[in-house]
């Protein structure tokens, strides 16, 4: 706990002296917070390997309670990627933001760090006060940072979207823990584990105030509509931090409050499993649609924070049906994908970054053939899309790989309603996966492969930029060829299950490991007899056929809207995309164009009418405001009497 | 019953439901009307155990099921889909894949209301019920979908069949006179929308049903 | 231990031994009955083999656009098919890789084939390979919910997660008592074979326009070595989900390796005959209507699973 705590103070000391700016100033804070970084990861990984948890309480002058902060194996499992991407994104923003004014700088470090340590505390604390504060700290520290640029008119649309969506998240968090707190008599985490669980619709209802206030955050459909607006406006490097590990703390909360709340009964793991379906597949379709590229990762979030909620939907469905070992599958995929998609989230948001710091542009249509130029960044960005889409041997295909035995169990054992349940989940799991994978050949290709699409100048990222990819990179690839070490390593401690389940789980993905093996060894042994059998042989080079074409230009190539065409067809009455068209007319064809736009469904068709319906509401009360101090003050004086007479009757 | 009828009957269900989601799926009103006959011959199947047990009756409604409607109605509707020269499915309001899946959710939850009507002996019971249940919840989808009259009688159709193994399902059969009064009733219908569809096409040269929405005051 | 990793290494070599020789007589023999079928006499049932080996021997060209992962398209899709064969029990006795949800993975190696064979063609940066590539991609993820449904209509029947256990003697008995739901799974896995094959109706491989292609023109640069190992791995691929569906046709009864492993070989041989008359007889679907036939085919084994739900246990 000492470790934590001074790691934790490390990390703050960097931050401050992030705002004295100076030119080697970043690497400083970047140092200090990878030493930080390193104490933290010793205190989580010490949590993990006893599993016992540590705590630490100090007196705290304010009502309701005292600081109370401990390390059970939950929390370290959230605090391993908050600490080791915090550490990665500090040392890439010394390359990301080179160049900008010192003040900017100093402003973005202090706000990082201050962002790292709201969410470590987050995950840590064990008092509800507390867990607002820090919650509402993160909050606004991440507001602030995707404002960093804030002379772009769509930074500040998307800072204030961001905003409001994360406080009407909060208020529902709000009530749920006053509510609690009220019933339990004390707002402290350890009174809540006995919470009396005699009313079941009060469980229910409280389950309902976390999905959704804790689901804001996490960014599941349709309250998702914050992600892809904020992501892409904020610095690569805080959206790599925001979406690989920041919306995690929504499903932290989650999983904590559920914890509280007795055993579940079915239909909460029916409504996790519809959340996350609904969120998978519409954001992994709406991914496809854009062009953007963070844009576009920010809507693959959205995609895996369904997949993590089906496998926490299928682990309370596992519970409610007293299937005990789907249950702990589907937690333990759940929880590793949390993990994993902090890896390879935060290296695809930093190569998108690099990208954007050495082109000047996130519009993948203006981008192409890249890989020649940046060979360190495409090829990390390759691995990071391999792992997204949930391939073999790599560390995404794990965790679905356990959420997809959870749904299998729940299907064969389980009664008619259950297996229908887990039926539609994998045939859900089974289309995201394939629309994921083709939303990354689509914005790997099109990005990396191919021709120059536009007379962009790009070079490599310097150092301290591809570093921290090549370290995730390497660790996406390390989880996906050791899954059995990993995660009795990283998950198991959480569990906290029979012994012969986390058995059955340990012989399975060592079946899983090696047939990694078998594989990767066959793909070296292949790569090998090629190397030998092209000794001596002709190689040459030529241009891609060109059908006999003979002035092929690289404006030719294949676009994304041309590879996602078929995709917005098919799935039409879902996107709703606006098409803007110009067909080729006549013998001699005057230019023909097509574009097309993907708005969010739920922006769109929920909050848009909503929040209009607001405004007009509110705008009936206008007259209030007259601009004289003296109505002011009468409406002060109103008030007040008000409140007197009130009380007096009362 | 001896375990080949239970087979047999369940392979006879399966495919009505097939038939369903072909139906569904296709673009072409004389595919679905060919569709429908098969649907029609399936359905004179099933009263199979009853006839095994020796009930003329159910032989007798069988046959009249497979001319009525395996031969006849079909014949009525592919005579009707020619003078109108309506051959294909125009801008229906689900697209194929959408109609397809939305009966797909439709056969899900049909399994489940099956289930719940009472009274069920034999294993294929539940079968029965969902079928019947899906075919005429799918019978209503056909006829909100499409735009052309004919695909509407189609639809009806269906839907009717649906009737006719619930009808099975529920009472082991209605009383064979009613049965067979039923049959005729349909063919009367559809012989009646026949004749309506194609004056209706004579004087207004088309039989798109949402264009009628011009007649309300 | 030595001795079981020995003896586990063996079990693996003998299945790739196996699927290496036996992999390319497939597609010659649905390009000798397309031939016969037009009247005439066609390439040997052996063309592949001399094909494969003419490419083996040959040097290659490289379009100046290319990087390296051009190269590296035809060596990962050759070693997810062979990974994934390892999970096919041939004869009676159970596959090399035999574990809890091996399912699972055999379903996505065919996914990683696909990611790499798919970037490979945008490497080029033709318009051509880019649009089969999408085609490929959005035909492949239509089927993929197919073909787990169907594994799980099938794994619900057979109370396991393992590719062996499914295929195994107890299939015989859940004919007996679920033909229907058994019948429906596999017609949607026939789909999906043609589908992850790139056969008629789906895909023409035979066709001589790049416009309308979706898996040979991914590869048109590919050429060599390179292009024989992509041969090589749509033999193995052919051979792999051909033995799937034979063998939920046609389930095998018991024995070794080899026992039963004859029955498979004629099944295979079959279903290739079988490809050659439906793509002799049959023309293949216009594009827009290959979404249609997916969905038939993932509501076909949807519909298994309900069936398999419903049934009383």
């Amino acid at each position: 706990m000492t470790a934590l705590l001074v790691g934790l103070g490390l990390w703050i000391v960097g931050g401050v002296a992030g705002l004295f700016g100076g030119r080697r100033q970043p690497a400083v804070s970047a140092a200090l917070a990878v030493v930080g970084s390193a104490l933290g990861l010793g205190a989580a990984a010490h949590v993990l390997q006893t599993g016992a948890p540590e705590s630490f309480r100090a007196a705290w002058p304010m009502p309701y309670g005292e600081i109370h902060m401990a390390v059970d194996p939950l929390s370290a499992v959230f605090l391993a990627p908050i600490f080791l991407l915090g550490a990665l994104a500090s040392v890439y923003s010394i390359g990301y933001l080179h160049g900008r004014d010192d003040r900017q700088v100093g402003r973005a470090v202090f706000l990082f760090h201050l962002l790292a340590v709201s969410m470590c505390v987050v995950v840590c604390v064990k008092n509800a006060i507390l867990f607002l504060l820090a919650w509402e700290m993160m909050a606004i520290s991440s507001f602030l940072l995707v404002l960093l640029d804030s002379r772009q008119s769509e930074v500040r649309h998307a800072g204030w979207m961001y905003l409001v969506a994360t406080h009407i998240g909060t208020a529902f968090i709000l009530v749920l823990f006053a509510w609690m707190g009220t019933v339990a008599g004390s707002f402290d985490f350890d009174d809540w584990r006995s919470l009396p669980s005699s009313s079941e619709s009060r469980a229910g209802a409280w389950f309902v105030l976390a999905l959704i206030g804790f689901g804001a955050k996490a960014g599941f459909w349709p309250v998702h509509v914050w992600l892809p607006e904020a992501h892409p406006a904020a610095p690569s490097h805080v959206s790599a931090v925001m979406s690989g590990v920041m919306i995690k703390t929504g499903i932290y909360g989650l999983v904590r409050v559920v914890t509280f709340l007795g055993p579940p009964p079915a239909w909460w793991g029916m409504a996790l499993l519809s959340a996350g379906l609904v969120s998978g597949v519409l954001g992994v379709l709406f991914a496809l649609a854009q062009h953007d590229v963070k844009r576009l990762l920010a809507y693959h979030s959205v995609e895996n924070i369904g997949i993590i909620a089906l496998g926490l939907g299928g682990a309370l469905l596992g519970q409610a049906y007293g299937m005990e070992e789907a249950a702990v599958f589907g937690l333990a995929g759940a929880l590793l994908h949390v993990v994993n998609h902090a890896l390879f989230k935060g290296l695809l948001f930093m190569g998108a970054g690099s990208v954007l710091h050495a082109t000047g542009t996130r519009d993948v249509e203006k981008l192409g053939g890249l890989l020649k130029q940046m060979p360190a960044t495409g090829t990390t960005f390759l691995i990071g899309s391999a792992s997204i889409s949930g391939l073999p041997p790599l560390n995404g295909f794990v965790s679905e790989f356990l959420i997809y035995v959870c749904f299998f169990k729940l299907a064969l054992g389980g009664p008619a309603v259950c297996g229908a349940a887990g039926a539609a989940a994998i045939a859900g799991l089974a289309l995201i996966g394939g629309l994921a994978a083709a939303c990354f050949t689509k914005v790997f290709g099109v990005m990396f492969l191919g021709e120059r699409r536009t007379p962009l100048a790009a070079s490599e990222a310097p150092l301290s930029m591809t570093a921290p990819m090549a370290v995730l990179a390497a660790a996406c690839i390390l989880i996906g060829l050791f899954p059995a070490v990993s995660a009795s390593v990283l998950i198991f401690p959480v569990l906290a299950s029979e012994t012969d389940h986390l058995l059955s789980m340990t012989s399975v993905l060592t079946w899983v490991q090696l047939s990694a093996a078998v594989l990767v060894g066959l793909g070296i042994a292949v790569i090998f007899f090629r190397a030998w059998i092209f000794r001596g042989r002709p190689v040459s080079r030529a241009v891609t056929w060109d059908c006999g074409y003979s002035a092929p230009t690289s404006r030719m190539q294949y676009t994304a809207s041309s590879f996602v065409q078929p995709f917005i067809d098919l799935f039409q009455p879902l996107i709703q995309p606006r098409e803007r068209r110009h067909d080729p007319h006549g013998y001699f064809p005057k230019a023909a164009s097509y574009e097309s736009h993907a708005d969010d469904l739920a922006t769109r068709g929920i909050f848009g009418p909503l929040f209009g319906w607001i405004q007009t509401f509110a705008e009936k009360w206008l007259w209030i405001q007259q601009g004289r101090v003296q109505t002011y003050l009468l409406y002060v004086f109103l008030t007040l009497a008000a409140l007197l007479s009130f009380q007096m009757f009362q | 019953m001896t375990a080949w009828v239970t087979g047999t009957l369940s392979g006879v269900l399966v495919l009505v439901v097939i038939t369903n989601f072909y139906i569904l799926n296709t673009g072409r009103y004389v595919n679905a009307v060919r569709a429908v006959a098969l649907q029609g011959c399936l359905l004179s199947l099933l009263p199979l155990p009853q006839a095994l047990a020796g009930s003329p009756e159910a032989v007798f409604l069988a046959a009249g099921t497979m001319i009525v409607k395996g031969v006849l109605m079909p014949l009525i509707l592919v005579r009707v889909i020619h003078s109108t020269d309506e051959f294909r499915v125009v801008h229906p309001f689900l697209g194929p894949v959408a109609s397809v899946l939305l009966g797909f959710a439709i056969l899900a939850v049909a399994f489940r209301a099956g289930a719940a009507i009472p009274g069920a002996v034999h294993p294929h019971d539940a079968l029965m019920g969902a079928v019947g249940t899906a075919t005429v919840l799918c019978g209503m989808l056909i006829m909100v979908n499409r735009r052309k009259a004919v695909g509407q009688v189609i639809g009806f159709l269906i839907l009717e069949n649906g009737v006719l193994v619930l009808s099975l399902r529920i009472s082991r059969g209605l009383p064979f006179v009613i049965e067979l009064a039923i049959l005729f009733d349909v063919l009367l219908a559809a012989m009646i929308f026949g004749g309506f569809i194609q004056s209706v096409h004579a004087q207004f040269s088309h039989t798109d049903v949402s264009r009628m929405r011009k007649l309300k005051g | 231990m030595t001795g079981e990793t020995a003896q586990f290494a063996k079990d693996i070599l003998r299945q790739w031994v196996f699927v290496l020789a036996a992999a390319p007589i497939l597609p010659g023999l649905a390009a000798r009955t397309k031939s016969w079928f037009s009247g005439r006499k066609g390439p040997p049932v052996l063309q592949l083999y001399w094909d494969i080996l003419k490419l083996f021997r040959k040097g290659t060209v490289y379009s100046r656009s290319t990087t390296s992962v051009l190269r590296a398209g035809p060596v990962i899709s050759f070693s997810a098919a062979m990974a994934a064969s390892l999970m096919i029990p041939f004869g009676g006795m159970e596959a090399p890789l035999t574990f809890q949800g091996d399912l699972i993975l055999f379903a996505y190696l065919w996914g990683l084939s696909r990611f790499f064979t798919m970037t490979a063609a945008l490497d080029t940066g033709s318009a051509f390979e880019g649009m089969g590539a999408s085609r490929e991609a959005i035909f492949s993820c239509l089927a993929e919910p197919a073909l787990l449904l169907g594994f799980l209509a099938l794994a619900r029947e057979a109370g396991s997660l393992s590719m062996s256990d499914l295929l195994s003697v107890g299939l015989i008995r859940i004919w007996s008592i679920h033909a229907p739901a058994l019948c429906l799974v596999a017609a949607a896995m026939a789909v999906v074979f043609l589908t992850e094959n790139s056969r008629i109706p789906i895909d023409d491989p035979n066709t001589h326009l790049e416009l309308t292609m979706i898996h040979e023109v991914m590869v048109l640069d590919h050429g060599g070595p390179d292009l024989a190992l992509i041969e090589y791995a749509s033999a193995v691929k052919f051979f792999v989900l051909g033995a799937l569906l034979v063998r939920i046709v046609y389930p095998i009864r018991s024995g070794g390796f080899w026992d039963g492993g004859e029955v498979l070989l004629l099944g295979l041989a079959a279903l290739a005959v079988l490809v050659g008359v439906v793509e002799s007889t049959m023309a293949r679907f216009r594009l827009s209507r290959i979404p249609q036939l997916l969905t038939l085919s993932f509501v076909l084994s949807g519909f298994g699973v309900i069936l398999s739900l419903a049934a009383p246990r």
